[in-house]
């Protein structure tokens, strides 16, 4: 009896992957579908560089005025959303804080707030009616001053932002391999020098993501700085478009913002270096670390203080002014035509996106395709573009090229392509991947052809991979706003768009309705995401 | 002369740099059961798949049940070879019910009353009768494994190819489910091809064993054959124990430190020993030394030197109680030439 090589599991795992060339019509497809995600981009880029003189488009110094701006909050965002985030993971997920599960959820739930909405909080928070002020006025203190600039906006961007930051460093946290900290703890380190040595290196990774994440967010907003009126590209960039006849400055202020998050990503990428963490593969959690007393509190009390300032806070102020409104006889509900036109479009956008993601999640997942792995990384990149810019290269090409579009729900349609479709790829991907090619195999010698098995077999075991990448996309496209401010057709107004105009005229009592009409309705995937990412 | 139901001639197939096939022949009569039996990497699933239609051969033809299904210009997609097929990891499908997955091949849209009776003819064959509403993960994997094999046989295909069948299964019950699989597939009247690196697998399973190397088979044999009379040492140590000494063969002879065996090689040779067909006892001036033994319980192998310094081992029973230092005489039953 020998039993010398049936310990071996299988050759199949020896043997090199085995990919076949991808068929000819599925490169086709995608690579129709690809191209025209590049082409306005780079229509706006060629338009930038060639489109027109370059001397006395902006005023002088006006450029070097927004990239400091720009810069500036970038940095406090990324640095103060990282810092709650970092604290509030790390508290929920390494502690023993009483209430850590129900706490992590909270402290993601910021993510249903549109950074609009923040700012339309902000204000209504503020001035003379504003909700706080009325609430201090009893203590003798004057009326807050109603908020505008850097610290406006930042306030605003950090408490909505830090949830991308909790939502990513929770699942690094947890996955720390105890035995690490262990081994360190064995010689000889502290508690602070295995934070800084062990700890630190192993959520890097994550930390850097989450880093990228709030940049280009932050770079990218539109909603809170032009509502609270600081100066930055996007804001200077919608002025621009909407105030003048010349559309040069808009388009070079806007290819520079795009060349600016090309260069953070470059940047990320870049540094990103080549060191992986070995091992890591947890087989048990690591034991959380026990808070003394006085910590107990301080981590109750800050956590209590994020959720009131991040969520309570906020809503309580919109609801407020709805009421407000309301009791005075204001007319605050005509936002139902808004809400089915945003529910309306939303939906196409995912159905569209879906059905664009199932084809090149096939491609880069079962075949071997350069094709395939070029429209993946097209496809992420323009993902991490500010809308506005995105907006306006598509309303350009709309506007020189395909003019029977413009201003079209076509166009705003292939925009939200352009904006949200790795967010449909992504989970289509991860859902294929779980389908082993057995199964398809399996179908083919039992007699079927290949259409007849992705449709048997494939595509019902990936259904709820689709389902969950075409919510993402509905939530997403019913909260954008600036790219939808650009494309959406003449009186074609959406919650978002009303929100916004509403509130930088000073309604606050429709913007209010609206914006909880609009929270309410994201809450439902928005539940969904989060139980999947904080509890899994 | 019986129809070959799969004939396979001069296979290539190279991925990048690897040759996972080089000229690989195979022949597997109707009702026959033959293993592909090699060590990993050596191409045994390739050829399994280029059999089945999810590869294409560089070079070389396939035909299968007599119909030409690979060769220069042609290639019969899967789904039109009449080959089943029974996955590794058995993938049944996981959204579809027991019966489902085993009227899958039936037919083409709808199921007809004959297509339910033949769900439940297999289903009967395969000793699972009465699991037709459950879901694959509610069944253990013997019987995941089951219903796998009834879905490949539902609908007659001309061969059975299975994909190292046992490997998912716990070792403890490895040996019983190859038992029913070897029974349900001579019931079945099928002709199957196996595909293992489990030399045990393959003896005790198969009528005939190929035994692949490199991307070519390298000997096709009865499993007593094989063992007895391997084509060259590889083959030999790759099927089992055993230990090789040098010798130089003459007039028919060679002659060694345990005794002189018949030989048609001549000049430098390798004589080989099966370690339970070397046959040790206690004996004061035995020509052997003990050097080692490894003790099992149900038998023991003892490594020996002989005079010339060459170490063979002998695989004994529990008793004696053999001892390092120990001298003892050697019988051999048996023994091999190759030509070196």
């Amino acid at each position: 009896m020998t039993t010398a090589t049936s310990q071996v599991p299988s050759s199949a795992l020896l043997v090199p992957e085995r990919k076949h060339r991808a068929p000819a019509g599925l490169v086709a497809f995608t690579t129709l579908m690809v191209l025209p995600l590049v082409f306005p981009l780079a229509y706006l880029l060629w338009n930038a560089a060639f489109g027109g003189p370059w001397v006395g488009v902006l005023p002088g110094g006006r450029l070097a005025e927004l990239g400091q701006n720009t810069l500036l909050l970038v940095v406090t965002v990324v640095g103060g959303s990282t810092a709650v985030g970092l604290t509030t993971a790390w508290l929920t997920s390494r502690t023993n804080v009483a209430g850590r599960r129900l706490w992590s959820t909270l402290a993601a739930l910021p993510l249903v707030i549109p950074s609009y909405v923040g700012a339309l909080a902000l204000l209504g928070a503020t001035g003379r009616d504003g909700m706080v002020s009325e609430l201090i006025a009893p203590l003798g203190l004057g009326p807050i001053p109603i908020p505008r600039g850097i610290w406006a906006a930042a306030l605003a961007l950090i408490l909505f932002t830090y949830p991308y930051v909790h939502l990513t460093l929770v699942p690094a946290f947890r996955s720390l391999d105890p035995s690490l900290d262990e081994i360190a703890r064995g010689l000889g380190a502290g508690r602070r020098r295995r934070f800084r040595t062990v700890t630190l290196p192993q959520i890097a990774p994550a930390l850097r993501n989450a880093g990228l994440l709030v940049a280009l967010y932050t770079m990218a907003d539109f909603g809170a700085v032009s509502l609270l009126r600081y100066d930055t590209f996007t804001r200077a960039i919608f002025l621009q478009y909407a105030g003048r006849l010349d559309r040069r400055p808009a388009t070079v202020l806007a290819a520079i913002l795009m060349v600016m998050a090309l260069a953070v990503l470059w940047a990320e990428r870049k540094s990103r270096g080549k060191m992986e963490i070995v091992g890591g593969r947890t087989v048990r959690p690591q034991p959380l670390l026990v808070l003394g007393r006085g910590a107990k509190i301080g981590a109750q009390l800050f956590l209590g203080a994020i959720c009131l300032f991040s969520m309570v806070l906020p809503l309580a102020i919109l609801v407020r002014w709805w009421i407000r409104g309301t009791l005075a006889g204001r007319e605050t509900v005509a936002v139902w035509s808004e809400l089915g036109r945003s529910l309306t479009v939303s939906a196409m956008a995912a159905l569209l996106i879906v059905l664009v993601a199932l084809p090149l999640a096939f491609l880069t997942v079962r075949y071997r395709s350069r094709v395939g792995q070029a429209a993946e990384t097209v496809a992420w990149t323009v993902y991490a573009l500010p809308h506005i810019t995105v907006g306006l290269a598509v309303l350009l090409t709309g506007v020189s090229l395909l003019l029977p579009l413009y201003q079209s729900l076509p166009l705003l349609l292939f925009a939200y392509l352009m904006m949200f479709l790795p967010q449909a790829l992504g989970p289509a991907q991860v859902a294929l991947r779980k389908v082993s090619p057995s199964l398809e195999e399996a179908s083919r010698s039992l007699g079927r052809p290949p259409i007849t098995t992705v449709f048997r077999v494939t595509l019902p075991l990936i259904a709820k991979g689709l389902l969950a990448g075409g919510g993402l996309v509905f939530l997403t496209a019913m909260k954008e706003l600036p790219a939808t401010l650009l494309l959406r057709p003449t009186e074609f107004e959406t919650l978002a768009v009303r929100i916004w105009s509403t509130t930088s005229e000073g309604f606050y009592t429709r913007a209010s309705f609206a914006a909880l009409v609009l929270i309410a309705v994201s809450a439902v995937p928005l539940h969904l995401l989060i139980t999947r990412d904080l509890h899994d | 002369m019986t129809e070959l139901a799969i004939e396979a001639q001069g296979l290539s197939k190279t991925f990048g740099e690897v040759a996972a096939l080089a000229g690989f022949d195979i022949a597997v009569e109707e009702g026959q059961t033959l293993t592909l039996l090699g060590p990993s990497g050596c191409g045994k699933t390739t050829a399994l798949r280029v059999i089945a239609g999810f590869e294409r051969p560089d070079a070389g033809a396939v035909s299968v049940g007599g119909v030409p299904v690979a060769g220069p210009g042609l290639h019969v997609p899967p789904e039109r070879r009449r080959v089943g097929m029974v996955f590794q990891d058995y993938a049944l499908f996981p959204h579809m019910t027991v019966a489902a997955n085993v009227s899958y091949g039936l037919v083409k849209g709808n199921r007809d009353r004959k297509d339910l009776t033949r769900v439940g003819e297999v289903l009967e064959l395969v000793g699972l009768s009465g699991t037709e509403k459950r879901l694959p993960h509610e069944l253990s994997g013997g019987q995941q494994q089951r219903v796998a094999l009834a879905r490949a046989l539902a609908p007659r295909p001309a061969v059975i190819l299975l994909d190292e069948p046992f490997s998912n299964l716990d070792a403890s019950l490895r040996q019983r489910v190859r038992r029913e699989l070897k029974e349900i597939l001579q019931e079945a009247r099928a002709t199957a091809l196996f595909v293992t690196h489990d030399q045990e697998e393959a003896l005790s399973l198969s009528d005939l064993v190929a035994v692949m190397r490199e991307g070519r088979v390298v000997q096709v044999a009865t499993p007593p054959e094989l063992y007895r009379a391997p084509s060259d040492p590889w083959v030999a140590g790759f099927l089992g124990d055993a230990d090789f000494v040098s010798a130089t063969a003459g007039n028919g002879q060679v002659e060694t430190a345990v005794g002189t065996f018949a030989t048609h090689h001549d000049g430098e040779v390798l004589v080989m020993f099966r370690p339970e067909r070397v046959l040790v006892t206690p004996q004061q001036d035995g020509e052997a030394l003990v050097v080692s033994r490894e003790y099992f319980g149900h038998d023991q192998l003892v490594t020996i030197v002989l005079a010339d310094g060459s170490r063979i081992r002998s695989r004994l029973g529990p008793a004696p109680d053999l001892k390092p230092g120990e001298r003892v005489a050697v019988k051999i039953e048996e023994a091999l030439t190759f030509s070196a």
